[in-house]
């Protein structure tokens, strides 16, 4: 390989300095022991315990939790669904469909569905709502991901099934979904990030009744910073690391028999 | 009786005729090859027996059967893929085993045969690779074998030997022939190489723009091109426009511009112009001229 000049290892530096610096703070101060984010005085897991014992902040994460797993679900089936769809009949305007959620601005999205709960659906806001509209802008992201993993290979294979004596349900079962499989187990994980994470649509859509964690921790900085903001948002960060690194390996790892 | 019939076939997609009211017959233990060049719809024609594509007029008789209301799954034909079409995710082994599945044959049974095929083409001690691990003959094997593994009544072949570099391809051309005759499976070749088509075929349609421009064993297609794409086609060639001069016992002497006269077996009338097609290994030069021209 070739040895890159010095003034763009630089640059590498400090766009990767810009980018997670403040998520390091965010985990440092997380372990301070003292009430302010102004220096360091000692390692404590104190604000990790305090975050366990409050009850508030349990509810929420089991909110979030049962959220995520419930949308990313029904997103993952939906989604892998158009996936097959725009990949079988190509449609013009399909993709376009499918695809218009995930390029919506959310504040945008979180208004309309608001407005449609409410005046049209005339739903009581809660977790209803809010998973329904979690599903809404992660369908996107499955179809996507799905139908990328469908251009790449071969058609051929599934006339091969056919040719071979398997039935449209036998060629899906035995040869299109498990070659699909990695893009909707990667799909799932990216909706159950993009859930998990998400503030503004569930802000609009939750109501007064429900909280989830990044409601509770906007709630929380209303007031000031404080160390168990930290603490939750280091776990809530793990978490997602974990998922986009599992999301990453899924979809690649099988991509060598896809040829 | 024929195995295959195609009567009066014709497919068109939008304004163009792909395939222009084709017939012809194919007979149990046949290697048939459909020859022509890329466009000519010769694989459209092999996507409609398969059951691919239905045609827009006509019909395809299998045993005597219409095939029209069976769909491709139910076709008692396989097809080998110019891109092999090996399923990525299943083992060699589980890839010949594939249509001995969806035929329900007990496992007994379908291991002993997939152990047999696999045999017959050298590959038994590869049925636990994927086929990412494997090269491109051995990929065109095992293509061949899930092929034949179930004994369809026809094997359908679409430029199988295509993607293979020239000394794999004439390796493979002699195996093909030695598998076909030792299965006694029908095949129904398509390619547009015509040494390919020459070397293995029993008989060989030339087609051309949807149409069959000739039907006949390779030696006649050689020697007795019955037109001159045809003709220009098939070999190396010299096509020369002629006229008919003089006619005496079944024996025609021609003019050709630039060559004087040249006799050829032939029944056209004197006075009638053509093209002669001149093979260059039946040239002789000699040193004088023959006796009588």
């Amino acid at each position: 390989m070739r040895r890159l000049p010095v003034w763009l290892k630089l640059a590498a530096g400090f766009t990767f300095a810009f980018l997670y610096l403040p998520l390091l703070v965010v985990v440092v101060y997380s372990f301070n022991d003292s009430r302010l984010n102004a220096e360091w005085v000692g390692f404590t897991l104190d604000w990790y315990r305090a975050l366990f014992a409050d009850e508030e902040m349990q509810l929420a994460a089991r909110n979030s939790l049962f959220i995520a797993l419930v949308s990313s679900l029904c997103a993952t089936f939906l989604g892998t669904l158009a996936g097959l769809a725009i990949h079988r009949y190509n449609p013009r305007w399909l993709p376009l469909l499918v695809i218009t959620p995930v390029a919506m601005p959310e504040i945008l999205l979180g208004v309309s569905l608001l407005v449609f709960f409410i005046q049209v659906l005339h739903l009581t806001l809660g977790l209803l709502s809010v998973v329904l509209a979690h599903i809404s802008f992660s369908i996107g992201f499955v179809a996507i991901i799905v139908r990328a993993r469908l251009a790449g290979m071969d058609e051929g294979i599934f006339e091969a099934a056919r040719d071979l004596g398997a039935s449209p349900w036998a060629t899906f079962r035995l040869v299109t979904f498990p070659l699909i499989l990695p893009a909707v187990v990667a799909g799932f994980l990216m909706a159950f990030t993009l859930s998990i994470d998400d503030f503004v649509i569930t802000f609009f859509t939750a109501g007064v009744g429900v909280s989830t964690l990044p409601l509770q921790i906007y709630s929380m900085i209303k007031i000031a910073v404080t160390p168990e903001v930290n603490a939750v948002s280091t776990l809530l960060m793990l978490l997602t690391l974990v998922l986009v690194i599992a999301a990453s390996r899924m979809d690649k790892s099988f991509m060598k028999g896809g040829a | 009786m024929a195995l295959l019939e195609i009567i009066g076939i014709t497919r068109r997609f939008g304004d163009f005729e792909a395939v222009k009211n084709v017939s012809f017959a194919v007979e149990s233990g046949e290697f048939f090859t459909l020859l022509g060049p890329s466009g000519c719809g010769k694989t459209t024609i092999l996507r409609m027996v398969a059951g691919f594509d239905l045609p827009d007029g006509g019909r395809i008789l299998l045993d005597e059967r219409d095939l029209a209301a069976t769909p491709a799954e139910k076709r008692p034909i396989h097809t080998v893929f110019q891109s092999y079409a090996l399923f990525p995710h299943l083992t060699v082994g589980q890839n010949v085993a594939f249509p001995l599945r969806m035929a329900k044959v007990a496992e007994a049974e379908l291991k002993r045969r997939v152990g047999e095929t696999l045999e017959q083409v050298h590959l038994a001690e590869l049925a636990e690779h994927y086929p990412h691990e494997i090269s491109g003959g051995q990929k065109q094997r095992v293509a061949l074998a899930r092929g034949l593994v179930n004994k369809p009544r026809l094997l359908l072949l679409d430029e199988p030997l295509g993607a293979l570099d020239l000394k794999l391809r004439e390796e493979m051309q002699l195996e093909l022939i030695k598998l076909q005759r030792e299965v006694g499976v029908t095949f129904m070749f398509v390619t547009h190489a015509q040494p390919e088509a020459l070397a293995l075929s029993h008989r060989i349609a030339v087609m051309n723009q949807g149409r069959i421009e000739q039907l006949d064993v390779p030696s006649k297609i050689y020697g007795f091109p019955t037109n001159r794409f045809v003709a220009d086609f098939i070999g190396n060639c010299n096509l020369l426009e002629v006229r008919v001069v003089e006619r005496r016992d079944g024996e025609l002497r021609l003019e050709a511009a630039g060559l004087g006269k040249v006799v050829a077996p032939a029944s056209e009338a004197v006075g009638d112009r053509g093209v002669l097609a001149l093979r260059p290994e039946q040239v002789r030069i000699f040193a004088a001229p023959l006796e009588g021209g």
